[in-house]
């Protein structure tokens, strides 16, 4: 159940190319923070309730950090994109945050599924955590990361920095593989198939711009493995009573179509399922 | 002082205080419970539910404006089968007025939606949403033709004996017209104003950002643009009105019922705080208790009124 809670910002950690790690913590010693999941989401907002005009509605961020850090802390890992990324980059320790959490559903994966994480931009920021606590739970996730060029790989660092590793890919070629992150994911698999039984619990897991998204979900449903993907869409509220961010879903292929809100019943989604 | 009375009647509608959610933004209320207690409010007006279940539009739904929003979601919604055998059950086992907004196609369509709530227990007023196309006028908005509002809000009357609240499109020449068709047709309350179409343009894709083209703006953008049409249809109309537009705190509400509304519903700031209706309500009743207002419905139309004697404070001059 989602708690609305005033935090402030701890930290706001610049870590390049546009790319911020913010750390909140409870405004006051009394708020305890719920518990989360990876892939679970917040939406925040810049001040008390009701103070802000600009920008008006609140934004979603994914979780970055493992729920019940000892520190009590939230982290949102972000890049600028927009207006409200960039007044949010201006933001210093001491300001407060509003901060609805935890939102959606996080990456549902079975005990013991072999994770393979693709992540696309600061898409990252959803699959950092899952990664995180794949490891705790003592997997080996995969983790390819594709960006434009080398100098937006700020937004695979915190991974980098906790010793997952990771296979890079560039559209320009000035870092790992030249080319999309999708391309790296099939490399992947096709390796995989050379043994037997190479691909039984894999599961992929894939987070980033859209046609990133279709393009990891068509190879994974290629090589017929699972894929989730974790979408995003403007949203004004977060919890449901919009029906503002919705996804276009077909049980399965004649299915009717439905749609589905990304905050309440994704924003985890079966990758089968989404009509792209 | 002893606590301000927040109370306010509304025809056959009694509000514990003036404050409910707007129509399309808490869905059927029961989205609120984790946020607060839904009995400090007023009353719930539910999402807009026709005969039949609706997927709505195709994404993109929502765009954000300077202070405001601008939405096109098509009215998805369960439809009233669900909504009277699975959200209202639920939902009236809370202390506070279920107002059903309903909307149809046609106007027999209307009265089939009124009838279906008229049998169900817990529904204290029902709210017609004449801003969607009427397919027996070639798709003109109900709410933009006079005689349209008429019929329907005729043939709702014919149907239900609940209180009926027509909602009013702001999007519209002179809105006092429609609000004396709906009053001369038999409606009991007057709500206003429902969202101003609007359109954002991505300008690099050259394409508007909804899928619709257009949508509805709403939010503090246009709260002003909604006082003044409260105000003028008070002076025009005597009948019981609920103010709507971007109120996001009690000192907002504040403002609608000095133009003339006796209760104002909370839309688009729930969508920014889930608990933001309920503090409007509290936001309300400090403000009065501050200033020695005994009762909420002092304030109704003191701004549209003619002075009698100065404001406190006011200079004699």
């Amino acid at each position: 159940m989602p708690s609305d809670l005033s935090l402030r910002i701890v930290s706001q950690a610049d870590l390049g190319a546009g790319h911020f790690l913010l750390t909140l913590r409870p405004d006051s010693a009394a708020t305890h923070l719920p518990a989360w999941e990876p892939g679970q989401f917040a939406m925040i907002t810049l001040g008390p309730a009701a103070g802000i005009h600009d920008p008006l509605l609140r934004r979603p961020f994914s979780i970055f950090n493992q729920p019940g850090s000892a520190d009590g802390s939230v982290q949102i890992f972000y890049k600028i994109l927009g207006h409200g990324t960039g007044l949010l980059a201006r933001a210093r320790a001491g300001d407060p945050i509003r901060c609805l959490l935890p939102l959606g559903n996080g990456f549902a994966t079975e005990p013991g599924s072999r994770l393979v994480l693709v992540a696309g931009g600061i898409g990252s920021a959803s699959l950092h955590p899952l990664a995180i606590a794949d490891r705790q739970r003592g997997g080996t996730p995969v983790f390819l990361y594709g960006c434009r060029t080398a100098s937006e790989l700020a937004g695979v660092r915190p991974t980098r920095d906790a010793g997952i590793e990771v296979l890079v890919s560039t559209d320009d070629g000035s870092s790992g593989h030249k080319g999309y992150v999708s391309d790296l994911l099939d490399a992947y698999l096709r390796r995989e198939t050379e043994d037997p039984g190479g691909l039984d619990g894999m599961v992929v897991c894939a987070c980033g711009p859209t046609p990133m998204m279709k393009a990891s979900a068509a190879v994974a449903a290629h090589h017929g493995v699972a894929c989730l993907v974790s979408l995003e869409s403007p949203m004004a509220c977060g919890f449901g009573v919009c029906v503002g961010c919705v996804v276009g879903t077909r049980a399965a292929a004649g299915e009717p179509l439905h749609y589905r809100r990304i905050c309440m019943e994704g924003p985890v989604f079966d990758a089968a399922q989404v009509v792209w | 002082m002893s606590a301000p009375s927040l109370a306010v009647r509304l025809a056959g509608l009694s509000l514990r205080n003036p404050v409910l959610t707007a129509s399309g933004t808490s869905g059927y209320g029961l989205d609120l419970l984790p946020h607060g207690d839904i009995a400090r409010l007023g009353g719930i007006v539910c999402k807009s539910l026709s005969l039949r279940p609706r997927e709505g539009n195709a994404p993109t739904r929502i765009a954000e404006t300077p202070a405001g929003m601008v939405n096109s979601i098509g009215l998805q919604n369960i439809g009233i089968d669900a909504f009277l055998g699975k959200a209202l059950p639920e939902l009236r086992r809370h202390d506070v007025a279920i107002v059903a907004n309903i909307f149809g196609e046609t106007i027999d369509e209307f009265a089939a939606l009124a009838a279906r709530v008229e049998g169900a227990e817990g529904v204290a007023a029902i709210e017609l949403n004449i801003s969607c196309p009427n397919t027996d006028r070639g798709g003109i908005e109900f709410g933009v033709d006079p005689e349209a509002t008429s019929r329907v809000t005729e043939a709702v009357k014919r149907a239900t004996r609940l209180p009926v609240i027509v909602k009013l499109s702001p999007n519209v020449t002179d809105i006092t017209v429609i609000a004396r068709a709906a009053r001369d047709a038999g409606a009991d309350i007057l709500s206003l104003v429902n969202t101003f179409m609007g359109m954002v343009i991505d300008i690099e894709t050259r394409r508007p950002v909804l899928s619709s083209g257009s949508g509805g703006l709403s939010g503090p953008a246009i709260r002003p643009m909604a006082v003044h049409l409260v105000a003028r249809v008070a002076r025009s109309v005597k009948l019981p009105l609920i103010g709507i537009g971007g109120v996001r705190t009690g000192e907002d509400a504040i403002e609608f019922l000095m133009a003339g509304a006796s209760a104002v519903e909370v839309g688009t700031a729930t969508f920014t705080e889930p608990a933001a209706a309920m503090r409007v309500a509290s936001e309300i009743e400090a403000w009065c208790r501050a200033r020695g207002v005994a009762d909420v419905k002092e304030l109704i139309g003191a701004a549209v009124r003619p002075a009698a004697s100065p404001p406190p404070g006011a200079s004699a001059g």
